[in-house]
């Protein structure tokens, strides 16, 4: 009961993140590129308004915040293996960010843009595992010392 | 002679503890042996065989329980014993002291634990006596981490 409700929290917190982070990063994008706007013309022309373009990127943005943070439960509220863990987190992200990305323009429909993105995921999750693993190394020394001192 | 044996329970909510007292016409062979095994029960778990029969194993002698295959085993430094007793059932026999669920298909008695590492796919590998080997979820470390603090594996 305890582990759904911190999942539910987890999600609740990560969409209201990604819809602030995910926005105020392309703002920033756009300030520092000189663009005109923080949503997708692209994207404001399929939809008709700029109006509806701002609604579709910020549900989106809450849609990842929701997986990244959703995700953090497969670590700390399963019995899966950290590299099991890692691995599905991963492939959620990849497969909820790329498509999201592509659809509101943030990410050009080539192959090897997807695969620069890909890969720069694919580098956070060998170092979120890495850290993972050095603290449970940690964490297995100290049982280890507080053993011997049993 | 042996004595036709009553049992009765009363309730006195005075009481911080499971009070058993023996009433006897003497102090006989019978009376003795039903105080050792009282006396005695809290340490042992009882474990019912294949052949109907019970196997009494101290407590303090076991390494770990686990279910394999469909089949219940708990494991000694000198035995193994195949029970038809489930691994919830045992666990609610062994009560408080350092017994640590791991998963649905095992528990571990943490005196028997030798030492810790964490293993390459993030799972805490713990050696027990007896040269074996268990590995458990990173979401047991704070409950060992308690336990080794001097509290409770449960």
């Amino acid at each position: 009961m305890r582990t759904k409700k911190k999942f539910w929290r987890r999600l609740l917190i990560g969409a209201f993140a990604g819809a602030i982070l995910c926005n105020l990063i392309a703002l920033l994008i756009v300030s520092l590129s000189g663009g005109s706007s923080f949503y997708s013309q692209n994207l404001a022309r399929r939809l008709g308004s700029p109006a509806a373009a701002v609604i579709l990127q910020t549900l989106l943005s809450m849609l990842i915040g929701m997986t990244g943070m959703g995700g953090m439960s497969l670590y700390d509220e399963t019995d899966l293996p950290l590299a099991a863990a890692t691995a599905i987190h991963f492939g959620v992200i990849e497969a909820v960010d790329i498509p999201v990305a592509l659809l509101l323009g943030w990410l050009e429909p080539k192959l090897s843009d997807i695969g620069v993105m890909t890969a720069m995921l694919f580098v956070s999750f060998v170092m979120i595992w890495l850290i993972m693993f050095f603290i449970g190394k940690q964490q297995a020394k100290k049982l280890n010392e507080m053993s011997q001192k049993k | 002679m042996p004595y036709d044996v009553s049992v009765s329970f009363s309730e006195d909510e005075s009481l911080d503890k499971i009070e058993i007292r023996i009433i006897a016409p003497e102090r006989n062979e019978q009376v003795e042996q039903l105080l050792s095994r009282l006396s005695d029960a809290h340490r042992y778990l009882e474990l019912p065989t294949y052949g109907g029969g019970q196997i009494r194993l101290r407590k303090d002698s076991i390494i770990r329980i686990f279910s394999e295959n469909r089949n219940n085993y708990v494991c000694t430094a000198e035995e193994t014993v195949r029970t038809t007793a489930s691994v919830s059932e045992l666990e609610r026999q062994l009560g408080a002291g350092g017994f640590l669920r791991i998963s649905r298909f095992e528990i571990i008695n943490l005196d028997k634990a030798i030492h810790f590492d964490f293993s390459i796919v993030g799972e805490l590998k713990i050696k027990m006596e007896a040269d074996q080997t268990v590995f458990a979820s990173r979401r047991y470390i704070p409950v060992i981490r308690d336990y080794l603090k001097g509290g409770d594996a449960k």
